[in-house]
């Protein structure tokens, strides 16, 4: 136990101190949360990119996506 | 109104009306994109321009309205990323960018995210800027500006009026190097940073110096109580000099030379500190002193929120024990900008033993948290001259930094989960997260004497609890460009 000098209120402090770790728990879990799921995104699109669908289709509509490209200079 | 040029796809263009302010001899308009026609309007007559600028802001029909203040080279690419920009930020109503210096290929003037608070010590976001007419219209009714430095006056009050201010972190024009101000044109700047303080929030305006540089400061509101809180080993540092410590070297700067009187100290020690030190502490701080003993483990984390909530201040200093105050103002200059609206952390320039610089702010970049500044000399300015100025950064370090206590609290404190490195990088990305701003300022200046070769053990699950949390928030360029230590 912690021996607290000119404060009487010790166990305040302590319910304190544990409301603080909680709090902090919290924000920590909703971040962890935050990213993974980003990373789960960025994943998924890099199954999709990868895919031979994706492929595909890219290399069929290559000759509309260069000209797109020209036109709209 | 003149010189429409058609485009491509008018149904859906957004028009942008070019003004060139007077004196600006250089008229070329930026090439038209898709989605974006430029139109160029009329030019400004070279003296008492207001009412004319007024006219063609209310006549043009323009979506938006970019104000160029100086002669500029703009790349093909700018209507094109505009636009985007705008598609992506629909509530941005004000947009600057980054620029090149024009005959210095590699010279970048790389901006950073907008900051009111910079920008009334520095023109920092440019001679190019977008207004949405809308807010230009609401500006200039209730407003009127006189023609010296137009451009700085107008941006710093529609800033104040606009929903955003966005930034592109692209170069979409070449300027060239920035102009030295002549002595006139210096009090010119101070009026208008004077004024605009006045009118906003209040504030004092010392001086310009001649690259245009305000050295501006918010004023403090009331007389709030502050506490500091140091956690110390409560032991003598010094074997040679057994008088010595950090704790009372820290403490009597701040008895010295502290010009804010309402303040108390606490000071958290580990268990059996030197009772000459608790004697000498009464001495030198009287009812300011609080003394609060932690006798479990080490855990800076831990101890700094027991001391924290043995603390009543309204605000919060966080402060290392191994510190010196240099400038007698620095706590009602830290504390100005932690009583600014969604202020939720403020930081200090912070120096080592030998007048190199330890911390000018926390940048986290590629991954890594580290330190603005680290190891350039005391008096280097830094990219932009960003040591100059007050500003927001991504963090601060907690060897020194302001937080109302509310914001500590909501943020859950220092992390126990990480007792003794990252708990303040932790900290700030919980406040940054909380949606708070955090700044930095170059007014309160303190020695740090923690030692430059010292080996912090980082411990794996230190690395594993920052990683796992924040691992994408550590490549944050919002407020910093480039490598954060680099001078220029």
């Amino acid at each position: 136990m912690s021996k607290i000098v000119n404060s009487p209120q010790e166990h305040d402090i302590e319910r304190d101190l544990r409301e603080l770790a909680l709090v902090d728990k919290i924000i920590g879990l909703e971040a962890e949360v935050a990213r993974l799921s980003i990373e789960a995104g960025i994943k998924d699109i890099r199954v999709i990119r990868n895919s031979r669908p994706w492929r595909v289709g890219r290399v069929v509509l290559a000759p509309v996506a260069f000209f797109q490209r020209i036109f709209s200079r | 109104m003149s010189e429409a040029i058609p485009l491509e796809a008018s149904d859906r263009n957004i028009r942008i009306g070019i003004l060139y302010l007077p004196g600006v001899t250089k008229h070329a308009l930026p090439s038209n994109q898709e989605h974006v026609s430029f139109i160029k309007c009329s030019e400004l007559s070279p003296k008492g321009f207001f009412k004319q600028f007024s006219k063609e802001v209310e006549n043009s029909g323009l979506d938006w309205v970019c104000v160029v203040s100086e002669n500029v080279t703009f790349t093909k690419q700018v209507g094109r990323e505009f636009a985007r920009f705008i598609h992506v930020h629909p509530y941005s109503e004000m947009v600057y960018s980054d620029s090149s210096v024009k005959g210095f290929r590699k010279h970048q003037l790389l901006r950073t995210d907008y900051c009111q608070e910079r920008h009334r010590s520095q023109n920092f976001i440019g001679p190019v800027v977008f207004y949405s007419r809308q807010l230009l219209t609401k500006v200039l009714q209730k407003n009127s500006f006189n023609d010296d430095f137009f451009d700085y006056a107008l941006s710093l009050e529609s800033a104040i009026s606009a929903r955003d201010v966005g930034h592109i972190p692209k170069i979409l024009y070449a300027q060239d190097e920035p102009a030295m101000l002549s002595e006139a044109e210096t009090h010119v700047v101070q009026g208008i940073v004077q004024s605009h303080l006045t009118k906003h929030g209040g504030g004092v305006v010392e001086g310009v110096s001649y690259s245009g540089i305000a050295k501006s400061k918010r004023a403090v509101n009331g007389n709030p109580l502050i506490s500091i809180v140091i956690p110390t080993r409560g032991v003598f540092d010094f074997p040679e000099k057994s008088s010595q410590s950090y704790v009372l070297n820290a403490v009597s700067s701040i008895v010295d030379e502290t010009t804010y009187e309402n303040f108390e100290i606490v000071i958290v020690f580990d268990s059996n500190p030197e009772k000459e030190i608790i004697d000498s502490l009464n001495k030198l701080l009287g009812h300011k002193f609080k003394s609060v003993v932690w006798n479990h483990p080490f855990n800076f984390s831990q101890k700094m929120n027991y001391g924290v909530l043995h603390a009543r201040g309204e605000y919060l200093l966080l402060l290392n024990d191994d510190v010196e105050v240099i400038n007698g103002t620095w706590l009602e200059n830290m504390l100005a900008l932690a009583q600014l609206p969604n202020a939720g952390m403020v930081g200090a320039m912070l120096y080592y033993e030998d007048d190199t610089i330890q911390h000018a702010g926390h940048a986290y970049y590629q991954g890594s948290p580290t330190h603005i500044g680290l190891g350039l000399p005391r008096g280097s300015q830094g990219p932009n001259s960003s040591f100059l100025v007050e500003r927001k950064v991504s963090g601060v370090t907690a060897a020194c930094a302001v937080m109302p206590r509310h914001v500590f609290m909501e943020a859950g404190g220092f992390s126990a989960l990480l007792p003794g490195n990252f708990n303040d990088v932790d900290l700030c990305l919980k406040v940054g997260s909380l949606g708070y701003d955090i700044y930095w300022t170059p007014n309160a200046e303190l020695y740090h004497y923690e030692s430059k070769t010292r080996d912090a053990h980082v411990h794996y699950y230190e690395l594993d609890v920052i990683e796992h949390r924040w691992g994408l928030k550590l490549d944050d360029s919002r407020f910093w460009r480039g490598h954060p230590t680099s001078a220029e």
